[in-house]
């Protein structure tokens, strides 16, 4: 049996709040140095993990990695992924507990760490590649793939500064993308890039995963998280959960991310308002083919309970539009009462709108969604993320195969002949 | 206990022999909270050493880039000031100050730049060691690499500085070893310069590894270090010669008495004084070893223990505070 590539064990990081994390005033030390100097150089050794403004930014985080796993950390924004992975490259330091790293360790935590605008861009595949970890002799052999990867080619002794951001970006991304490590820790950089260079790095990601590499990914997107990874920690608040399937750990982060924004419709931000009224949009539920969910298989009904409030002062003949958004913010769907059925309606108190949608076509992927009130063509109140539901694989084609979210955005039957 | 480095070669094989093989011996780095002082994992350093001219290299590079002058900046900085100084000399008086040896006075632009020569470097570690880790901030916030590189860096940058200037200086001498046919030679004492510049190193890397962990802490520096380096250029003696902190004997119509050498005779000497700057002893000391002046011991012992002492409470010092810094920067 052999030992987990990462180990971590009881890691908590703390922050102290407020001024008192930034570097501390030059005035203040030199004065309290002179009031009282003896508690003053104490105070530089002390631990500050004790007190009342310090936020626990990891809490007790223990969890293991097995040698070419995949593992995919996710979590709403502030829940710590990112303190953890600095913690893991040796960035910042926890404040208790410890990691084993077994392996030479790359960390990707930004493209183009140490990209000097000034110097070419044949200059900076040097330095970018020194300070990721690379020999010399390292990035001289892969020197020509690099610069093939990167598309840059042309303008390789052009300073970097002179790049447009998307070539910036595919040449700092290629560096990384020949690194070497036996444990790689990669922060969110897949998102960089116009979609078709997406495509080549998640590719470039997914070989690197084949040759047996374990790595550690940050991401936001389900659809990466779904596709490169073979298990998932979903973090909250810095707290870790136990280590989870894909599937139960991407439903566990959509169910924190439907239980919250944490705000019930009625209080989430508009888009658009009428000036000095409150909000209409009231509530808003999901159904599936069994009842309430926000997990709706390719193909299957999904349903949307509209209430809305308090609105008896609307004048004219009101319209409700519910529009779904890929995670791309791609509109890919919009249910319109008036497109729908023709119907408009009127102010009153309170009223629930359903709208059922007898089959969902759209591939697998997360949708947000957005409501919207209308008077003819003016919108008079829009919510974006009003909700979101995750679109999960079904078999509806036979072949156990379907589109995936890069190549189509629905699922259509068709027949083939020859 | 332990500080594992990051990358040993001796375990960086193919990583396809890594599947199923359970007990290949896996490099281990151990991430806890570490306590107290903190030493020095030298063995990292070793281990990254091209990361170290790599960034040295970008230093240098970035530099000169966009000067339309270019490198030529590295010989002009030093020329200019040698002109703005020897001009002040002779108009402050200081020019006919200087010690004469062996019955000839040095030629004062030479005077100027023996002096000129370590403080430049100096200055270089006081401003630019001093700003190199908040003025490289993505490099402490996003990658883990030996941290002690980015000042190392900046002192290393400034060696190039230092040798063009060097050569410079050489060709200054020998112009005027050739306009004063012969009379004005360097001295024999050159033999010790690279003694001298072994310890303007331990002085400079001290200094840089100090002021940048401090600037990370206190950012009130970045504007306090300016005046370090224009007073500094004054406290230690750089563009002026010391022997205005001594009383000559005068006689009674007021004539300084002399030596057979041509030297003043004096009746005060508050040179030893300086011996409190850690940098005199080295700025003096390169006079004495090009020029032939007496040594000015005490001086030169203040800079050792000094300078020895700064290296270490820098190191030390910025070792402490290193794990904090990217909570910080």
């Amino acid at each position: 049996m052999s030992k987990p590539a990462i180990s971590i064990e009881h890691i908590s990081k703390a922050y102290r709040i407020g001024l008192a994390q930034q570097s501390d005033s030059f005035a203040s030390t030199v004065k309290s140095l002179l009031k009282k100097p003896l508690k003053t150089l104490r105070k530089f050794n002390e631990d500050y993990s004790s007190g009342q403004d310090v936020y626990w930014a990891l809490k007790d985080v223990s969890f293991e990695v097995e040698r070419g796993e995949v593992l995919g950390l996710i979590g709403r924004n502030g829940a710590g992924k990112s303190t953890l992975l600095k913690v893991l490259s040796r960035i910042v330091e926890p404040t208790s507990g410890h990691a084993i790293m077994r392996g030479r360790v790359s960390s990707l935590l930004e493209v183009g760490t140490g990209f000097h605008p000034e110097l070419t861009g044949r200059e900076n595949i040097y330095l970018n590649g020194a300070i990721l970890g690379m020999k010399r002799s390292e990035i001289k052999r892969k020197f020509d793939q690099i610069v093939e990867f990167s598309e840059v080619g042309k303008f390789l002794d052009t300073p970097v500064k002179r790049y447009s951001s998307g070539m910036y970006v595919r040449l700092a991304f290629s560096v990384a993308a020949h690194l070497e490590p036996e444990i790689m820790i990669v922060d969110e950089v897949l998102a960089v890039g116009d979609a078709a260079f997406q495509q080549k790095c998640l590719g470039k990601m997914s070989d690197v995963m084949r040759q047996g590499r374990t790595i550690i990914f940050v991401s936001h997107s389900m659809d990466a998280i779904a596709s490169l990874c073979s298990s998932v920690v979903h973090l909250r608040k810095g707290c870790a959960s136990e280590k989870m399937s894909v599937e139960a750990g991407i439903r566990s982060y959509l169910d924190e991310a439907a239980a919250g924004d944490n705000l019930p419709l009625s209080q989430k931000p508009r888009t658009i308002q009428i000036d000095n009224h409150p909000p209409v949009f009231h509530d808003l539920k999901i159904r599936g083919q069994d009842g309430p969910t926000v997990m709706i298989p390719v193909g299957t009904r999904v349903g949307f309970d509209v209430t809305l409030r308090n609105f008896a002062d609307v004048p004219g003949h009101l319209t409700l539009g519910i529009g779904l958004n890929n995670v791309r913010g791609q509109r890919v769907a919009l249910f319109h009462t008036e497109y729908h059925k023709g119907l408009t309606f009127r102010g009153v108190d309170e009223l629930t709108l359903h709208c059922d949608v007898e089959s969902l076509p759209l591939v697998p992927g997360t949708y947000t969604i957005d409501l919207v009130l209308a008077d003819g063509y003016n919108m008079l109140e829009k919510v974006e993320r009003a909700g979101q539901i995750e679109v999960v694989f079904n078999d509806i084609l036979g072949t156990g195969k379907l589109p995936n979210g890069k190549q189509s955005v629905v699922v259509l039957p068709c027949t083939w002949s020859n | 206990m332990s500080e594992a480095s990051m990358s040993l070669s001796a375990t960086n094989s193919p990583v396809s022999s890594t599947i199923g093989t359970p007990d290949r011996d896996y490099e281990e780095t151990i991430i806890r909270p570490k306590q107290g002082w903190i030493g020095v994992d030298w063995r990292e350093l070793i281990s990254h050493r091209e990361l170290l001219l790599f960034l040295v290299w970008r230093d240098v590079k970035v530099k000169y880039k966009q000067a339309i002058f270019g490198a030529a900046w590295a010989i002009v900085v030093p020329l200019v000031s040698v002109l703005i100084y020897t001009i002040i000399g002779k108009f402050a008086g200081f020019a006919n100050r200087t010690v004469t040896v062996n019955g000839v006075p040095t030629p004062y632009p030479v005077y100027i730049y023996a002096g000129l020569l370590p403080w430049l470097f100096l200055q270089t570690a006081i401003n630019g060691g001093g700003l190199s880790l908040v003025n490289n901030q993505p490099l402490l916030s996003k990658i883990y690499l030996p941290r002690l590189f980015i000042p190392t860096a900046m002192i290393g940058s400034a060696c190039v500085d230092f040798f063009m200037s060097s050569i410079v200086f050489t060709l200054m001498i020998l112009y005027y070893v050739v306009q004063t046919q012969g009379t004005f030679t360097p001295s024999w004492q050159i033999v010790f310069i690279p003694g001298l510049i072994a310890l303007m190193m331990i002085g400079a890397l001290g200094t840089a590894y100090l002021l940048s962990a401090l600037t990370v802490m206190f950012r009130d520096l970045r504007f306090i270090i300016p005046f370090i380096t224009q007073l500094g250029i004054w406290l230690t003696a750089v563009v002026y010669p010391q022997t205005i902190f001594t009383v000559p004997q005068k006689t009674a119509d007021g004539q300084i008495v002399r030596d057979i050498h041509g030297n003043a005779v004096l009746v005060a000497d508050y040179r030893d004084w300086l011996a409190l700057n850690p940098f005199a002893g080295i700025v003096q000391g390169f006079r004495s070893a090009i020029l032939g002046e007496p040594w000015q011991w005490t001086q030169l012992i203040g800079s050792i223990v000094l300078c020895s002492l700064l290296f270490v409470l820098g190191l030390f010092y910025f070792k402490r505070v290193e794990r904090r810094f990217a909570d910080i920067a």
